[in-house]
């Protein structure tokens, strides 16, 4: 699957990369968030899970980093998984949905007709789902048994329908350009017209929404978490925030515990955010080409 | 109508009292717009011919044009090539009409993908027409195709869009239509977006195409001195009518029709020596568009009458060529 | 007859900053070092096909100079009775934008405001000129100087969607010439038009300058609107002047290669026979071409025109041309 390349890519980045110096800063956190959770989480040396594997509300020291919880728990290697697993949520969460969305909206928006109409009309009925309501009332009924897997495939399950909708849209407007009848003219297959050219168009809305969906997907997971309706007794950002707040960490002066994971989300979701900005920025077609012609 | 007509027809593109209306506005209060309102035209199969559809920004030529190339379905009426209802051509049928007639577009820069490199598409097309089995092969057609256009393969290769100028990448979209050897060319105001300077090369190949591969052009623009240059028979249209058909040199040296005459009469001939002279009356120039029973022309037309207003006009033949106008319906 | 001078154009270089992402600033040179007069009372065509720099020119006769559009260089004069005004100058917009000159653009919904009446349209100029205006007295006036261009009065209390193009271009022109400058810049006036309006607009313009006995300069790539309203034509090539003249000399006499193909190019009804055409590729006023602008495409070029910028001289009187090898011609 071949796209055209406009420009020689490392140094274009380069000079992308200069000046906009958010979305590096943004990858950066995101890097060292995600290697926190799927590298560093590998090699703790107890499940931090377990009580007392540590002295209790010990502040940060050199032997604790993160300190401990009211509990006996390391909070750095805590992170370290609760980090995974959120993290894995989310992806679980976007990337489903993002697939069966994109997927059918392709399909909806090429074919058109009564497919196009079937598709779309249980799609509204998907986006007219309330989906934390939803969540929030399965998860009050099974409870301890939602755990990080169905969760994150639950999310994907309920939010597949806006992703249909957008990439119809994309199709229907790139089916109507003068390209695509030239494509036609020219003998182009159905799947090079898709995969050559609408693709460069669609791929940077993918991208953008398998990062802005991560925010919803976490967020779901968080909420559950606090109020204690998804399984409490896994390590997640939003568990970790239950069980401080159940043994009111906060009132008892023992911060840490509050605010690991608080600040934890905060940088994951800003690190998130800027590197989606500046993804957008770089892989917009509109900008992108204007970068290309601008530059010669 | 629409049946396929199976017998030999003196033409090989007939479009045959084609309407097309739009419905515009959401489910209770829409609006209908008639852009083509039956319109008939037709190009010989014996000879090539440049036949140019001519009129001002949303007459319904463009529209037409896209029903032609069947990108757009009409309304009613039907169009026919080489005897064969085109909007039931399906697989085999439907890939032999898209390699005999091959479209040219307005605004080259849109006409292909900015991602795509202009090479690919024309390799692309001499290989899914067979006009080449190989890779190799293409390229030497292709090349063979650039040269007609008085380009170069060499400078063209591995270029993407925005790296050509104007006219040399509507030269290369003319050789990727040439490439499958088409029996006509549907040009959409080919260089309305190109420098004046450059444009007589590129409407000179029309010409060149005509005489040296018989190929037949259905030539789309609002230049009426254009037109006159290039073409053997010319419509002019008028929302969504043709108001007059014949002898592209006929009409518009000696045009018939109201409309047609005021048009000549208000392009800027490029010659200080030929001046306007009178003043073109107010009457003439539109306030507003209506939708409106009888000639839709009538409301500006300084020669209307009450009939005008009221009825539709027929096509009448005069003078070898067919106007749409009541005035001339007295001679009959 | 008094015909002098009324703006005064010296050595104008105009240019657009761009940054080419993280390198030193480039220069689009639009206007390349360009000087020419502005008479009273006359109509001054300005020619040239795209990346020639006409509009950008246009502009900076306006004094319409803001980033990226940079005046390196050179300056424009007007003057007015006794007062020279230069465009540098901080009291031009004041004094001259609107007053003694005005601007038309190519489009009309730049100038119109979509939610405004057409009426509160010329308050607003007004207002912003005068102070101790009577209203009533004001819209009798304006009542009259609109139906002299030929638009009703029902215009006036519509807003601009409810008017076609051509009405709205007439509006434009109206708005322009309500104040009664001495100079009316018309930047593609008629571009956006059908074929049937743009005779009307222009005939208008025609008929302003006939009676105002001002200057109007009107910028477009047609040549055969300046066939029909130019008296004297300036081709542009490349951000400069190649070719200065009345219209005449220019179509039937020109000495600037580029000039004589363009117009050999032109088709017109009467005549079939074939025409030839420009080669090449626009230039490109990033990296314009050494020595002449025009000598990749010209047939006639030689060392000489890839060395040195032919300068403008005069070959006789009020013809100016910019080639090393005019008298071929």
């Amino acid at each position: 699957m071949k796209k055209g390349k406009t420009i020689k890519l490392p140094k274009e980045f380069a000079r992308f990369t200069w000046r906009n110096k958010g979305f590096v800063i943004g990858l950066s956190i995101l890097t060292i968030l995600i290697i926190l959770a799927f590298g560093a989480s590998y090699f703790s040396p107890y499940d931090p899970r377990r009580w007392n594997t540590a002295p209790r509300d010990m502040p940060p020291s050199w032997k604790y980093p993160l300190g401990t919880t009211t509990l006996g728990q390391d909070l750095f290697w805590l992170l370290t998984w609760a980090l995974r697993n959120s993290l894995a949520i989310g992806f679980t969460g976007s990337l489903t949905g993002l697939a069966i969305g994109a997927l059918l909206g392709f399909i909806a928006g090429y074919r058109g007709g009564n497919l196009d109409r079937a598709i779309i009309l249980v799609a509204d009925i998907f986006i007219a789902i309330p989906t934390l309501m939803l969540i929030i009332l399965i998860g009050s009924i099974i409870k301890a048994n939602l755990n990080i897997g169905i969760l994150g495939v639950l999310y994907g399950i309920l939010t597949w329908g806006m992703p249909v909708r957008n990439v119809r849209s994309m199709i229907l407007s790139l089916r109507e350009r003068e390209f695509s009848y030239i494509d036609i003219f020219s003998g182009l297959s159905t799947s090079e017209i898709i995969f050559r050219h609408y693709f460069p168009y669609i791929f940077p809305w993918i991208s953008m929404a398998a990062i802005n969906r991560m925010f919803g997907a976490i967020g779901a997971e968080v909420t559950l978490a606090i109020f204690g309706l998804s399984a409490i007794d896994e390590a997640t950002l939003g568990t970790m925030l239950y069980w401080a707040l159940k043994y009111q960490a906060l009132l008892r002066g023992v911060y840490w515990w509050i605010l690991t994971p608080t600040v934890t989300l905060m940088l994951l979701f800003t690190s998130l955010y800027l590197t989606s900005v500046g993804l957008n920025i770089y892989l917009n077609p509109r900008t992108r080409l204007q970068r290309t012609i601008g530059g010669e | 109508m629409g049946a396929n007509v199976e017998m030999t027809t003196p033409h090989i593109l007939e479009v045959r009292n084609v309407s097309k209306v739009f419905r515009i506005g959401g489910l209770i209060f829409a609006a209908k717009l008639t852009a083509v309102d039956d319109v008939s035209i037709a190009l010989r199969r014996d000879s090539a011919e440049i036949v140019s559809i001519a009129g001002e920004s949303g007459c319904g030529k463009t529209t037409l044009c896209r029903i032609i190339l069947r990108i757009i379905e009409p309304t009613k009426g039907s169009v026919f090539y080489d005897g064969k209802d085109i909007f039931r051509m399906r697989g085999r049928e439907l890939r032999d009409f898209r390699k005999s007639v091959q479209p040219i577009f307005q605004n080259p820069y849109e006409a292909i993908c900015p991602f795509e490199r202009v090479d690919f598409y024309l390799i692309s097309t001499a290989l899914n027409y067979g006009l080449a089995k190989s890779k190799a092969d293409a390229i030497g057609v292709v090349e063979e195709a650039l040269n007609t256009v008085g380009l170069d393969i060499k400078y063209i290769q591995g270029k993407y869009s925005h790296e050509l100028s104007g006219g040399e990448l509507q030269r290369s979209l003319i050789a990727r239509a040439l490439l499958s050897k088409p029996r006509i060319l549907i040009a959409d105001e080919p260089v309305s977006m190109i420098d004046a300077s450059l444009r007589m090369g590129i409407i000179n190949l029309f010409l060149d195409l005509k005489e040296k591969f018989n190929m037949s052009t259905l030539y789309i623009t609002h230049d009426l001195a254009t037109a006159y240059y290039v073409s053997d028979k010319i419509a002019i249209m008028y929302r969504g009518n043709i108001v007059e058909y014949g002898d592209a040199t006929k009409v518009l040296e000696d045009p018939l029709h109201p409309y047609t005459k005021i048009l000549l009469e208000s392009i800027p001939t490029p010659d200080p020596y030929k001046k306007w002279k009178k003043e073109v009356s107010l009457s003439v120039l539109e306030i507003k568009e209506f939708e409106i029973a009888g000639c839709k022309f009538a409301s500006r037309c300084p020669n209307a009458r009450e009939i005008c207003r009221e009825k539709r006009p027929p096509d009448l033949d005069v003078e070898s060529r067919r106007v749409k106008c009541w005035i001339f319906a007295d001679t009959k | 007859m008094e015909n002098s001078e009324i703006t005064k154009v010296s050595n104008v270089r105009a240019y657009y900053k761009i940054f080419g992402g993280g390198e030193d600033s480039r220069y689009v040179r639009a206007v390349d070092d360009i000087s020419f007069s502005l008479y009273n009372s006359e109509i001054l065509g300005i020619a040239g096909e795209s990346g020639c720099g006409k509009s950008t020119l246009i502009k900076v006769l306006y004094g319409l100079v803001d980033p990226p559009l940079v005046l390196l260089n050179g300056d424009v004069i007007y003057r007015i009775g006794d007062e020279e005004i230069s465009i540098r100058d901080r009291r031009f917009k004041r004094k001259v934008q609107w007053k003694v000159c005005s601007y038309i653009p190519q489009s009309s919904m730049s100038v119109l405001n979509p939610v405004m009446r057409i009426k509160d349209h010329f308050f607003k100029i007004i207002q912003a000129h005068f102070r101790d205006i009577d209203e009533r007295e004001l819209y009798e006036d304006i009542e009259k100087h609109v139906q002299r261009l030929g638009l009703p009065v029902e215009a006036l209390t519509s807003f601009p969607h409810q008017l076609s193009g051509g009405m709205r271009q007439r509006v434009v022109i109206a708005l322009a010439t309500f104040l009664k400058p001495r100079v009316i810049l018309a930047d593609e006036p008629t571009t956006a038009l059908d074929v049937i309006n743009q005779r009307g607009v222009l005939q208008l313009l025609i008929r302003i300058q006939r009676e105002m006995r001002n200057t109007v300069v009107i910028v477009t790539h047609d040549m055969g609107v300046h066939a029909q309203t130019a008296q004297r034509l300036m081709v542009m090539y490349a951000g400069k002047i190649v070719e200065l003249a009345s219209t005449e000399e220019i179509f039937k006499n020109s000495y600037h290669p580029y000039v004589r193909i363009l117009i050999d190019s032109l088709p017109f009804i009467g005549d079939k026979k074939r025409r030839p055409s420009l080669k090449g590729r626009p230039p490109s006023l990033l990296n314009p071409p050494s020595g002449c602008r025009f000598h990749p495409r010209c047939p006639f070029a030689e060392d000489a025109c890839k060395r040195g910028e032919p300068p403008l001289v005069e070959v006789s009187y009020g013809h100016y041309v910019s080639c090393f090898k005019w008298e071929r011609m």
